[in-house]
């Protein structure tokens, strides 16, 4: 049977106390004291004898065959490191690359914490840090600030991750009230949920809409209230979420124009400033490009389906990217233009 | 000895149930009916009025049932007289004379009022703010609680 998680948690610490170099022979008032420090809750002397006990029990009691031994004359233990060199509980087979790897997971790990996507979550986490060692040491404290992923704020709605990802794996249908931000409605929907989907920061549920009959996707802002419901559940079968996600930069069609939802191929100007970047990470895995002038200038080609998404890729780029076809859709990039040039003149005053 | 069996499912929720009302600016959302309570969801858009206007619940709202009957000749019939469950709790939405003021035409508000479990049999219900009231009282007419939208909840 696996170890309880705050027994584990106990053993990780007295783990680290018996392969401290520096400190040898921890005492059973260094054990507490680690531990009460650690988990910031008291902890009992029989309960460290227990845990020792537990610990030197082997893989089928729960336990690691830790070799701890007692030495009288320095009231402290030890790990038998004669028999059984550099053994700790840590180690689980893994060589140093190995662990550098976990460590370097973890810490990337570490760093949805804000993110509140549930309790458990962080928990998780604490306790794989807390396993690997990775947050006392000043040394584990650079390697890990050594990695800042872009910051992730708390998004409204993240409290239902847990019930939906668990919906998802017992393949539970679920009740929700949904807002629509563009037509300014609720909706009562039943999903049978197929995945949580990431984009542009936002995560999004996706499954078979009872009340649209199709895969749809909605976003985790505008959910409210999900409830577990019990409904014979829909199957999906592959192909409505490959055709919901491949072909395309985000998620939102242009349905006006494209009523098939079929890729079409987006041609645009590069200029020189920002070709390498382009080049370098590409901005859909369809992009072919060629050298426009010779001058560092190019032509980028992709087949995706057109979405809001990709409008504001190609308008982030400002004067350094041009859409030059299809043209419906210069078109409404060049109304977005003119609009947003509407609204500079009058805020600077030029009308 | 044969034990008559309840068929009825301990919690269901009815999405979208039908109904009648007159303000289109609220949404009748979902009923869900618990162990000792009937939740009903709604949402609420904002922009009739300039700065969005304002919301609140009367405390003294209800819901009135119109508890079907089941006759000696086995045929069915609506009770004239309804009984009436009182308000126990509002999620999101003040209680009157408190007011929950909009900032904007295009904000929005999902709430949930609270009542007793409506009894078993109940076919359709009234939610009342105000007797009589106008289109900007939350009254709600003949909610249905058909028995084939009815879909047993999992804890």
């Amino acid at each position: 049977m696996p170890p309880p998680s705050e027994a584990a948690l106990r053993y990780a610490i007295i783990d680290r106390c018996l392969t401290n170099i520096y400190k040898p022979f921890p005492k059973m008032d260094d054990l507490k004291y680690a531990i009460e420090l650690d988990l910031k809750t008291s902890v009992s002397t029989a309960t460290i004898q227990k845990d020792i006990a537990q610990m030197k029990k082997g893989d089928d009691e729960g336990g690691y065959n830790a070799p701890i031994k007692f030495k009288r004359s320095n009231q402290g233990y030890y790990y038998d490191l004669e028999k059984f060199p550099d053994f700790t509980i840590r180690s689980l087979g893994l060589n140093e690359k190995e662990s550098e790897a976990i460590e370097l997971a973890a810490s990337v790990l570490q760093h949805f914490k804000g993110i509140k996507v549930n309790d458990s979550y962080n928990q998780a986490i604490d306790k794989l840090f807390s396993s690997l060692n990775i947050k006392k040491s000043d040394k584990d404290k650079n390697f890990t600030n050594a990695i800042q992923p872009e910051e992730t704020t708390y998004m409204r709605g993240m409290e239902h991750f847990e019930t939906l990802v668990n919906s998802i794996k017992k393949k539970i249908p679920v009740s929700f009230i949904h807002y629509s931000y563009d037509k300014k409605l609720f909706k009562s929907i039943i999903i049978h949920p197929y995945l949580m989907k990431e984009s542009n920061k936002r995560w999004y549920l996706v499954g078979y809409s009872e009340e649209h009959k199709e895969v749809r996707y909605f976003g985790l802002d505008r959910i409210y209230d999900p409830i577990l419901i019990g409904k014979e559940f829909k199957e999906n079968s592959g192909d409505d979420l490959r055709n919901l996600f491949d072909n395309k930069i985000g998620l939102s069609n242009i349905k006006a124009h494209n009523k098939n939802n079929e890729p079409e191929l987006i041609t645009l100007w590069v200029s020189r400033t920002m070709a390498n970047y382009i080049k370098s990470m590409p901005l859909h895995k369809s992009q072919t490009y060629k050298e426009y002038d010779g001058a560092g200038e190019i032509i980028v080609t992709i087949n995706v389906v057109p979405t809001t998404e990709l409008i504001s890729m190609i308008m982030s780029y400002s004067e350094h990217m041009t859409l030059i076809h299809p043209k419906w859709l210069c078109k409404k990039i060049e109304d977005k233009l003119n609009l947003s040039l509407l609204k500079y003149n009058r805020n600077l005053g030029h009308e | 000895m044969n034990k008559k069996i309840n068929q009825q499912p301990k919690a269901y929720i009815i999405s979208n149930p039908s109904h009648k009302n007159m303000d289109s600016t609220i949404q009748l959302l979902r009923i869900i009916i618990k162990d000792q309570e009937t939740k009903i969801d709604f949402g609420y858009q904002a922009g009739e009025y300039a700065d969005g206007g304002w919301i609140h619940i009367k405390p003294e709202t209800f819901i009135r049932t119109k508890q079907m009957m089941e006759t000696i000749e086995k045929s069915i019939h609506p009770k004239k007289e309804g009984t009436k469950y009182f308000l126990i709790k509002a999620t999101n939405i003040p209680y009157g004379p408190e007011k929950l003021h909009f900032n904007s035409t295009i904000e929005w508000r999902y709430f949930s009022l609270h009542f007793p479990r409506l009894p078993e049999g109940t076919r359709s219900f009234n939610l009342i703010e105000s007797e009589f009231g106008d289109k900007d009282e939350f009254n709600f007419y003949n909610i249905r609680l058909d028995e084939e939208e009815k879909i047993s909840m999992i804890y």
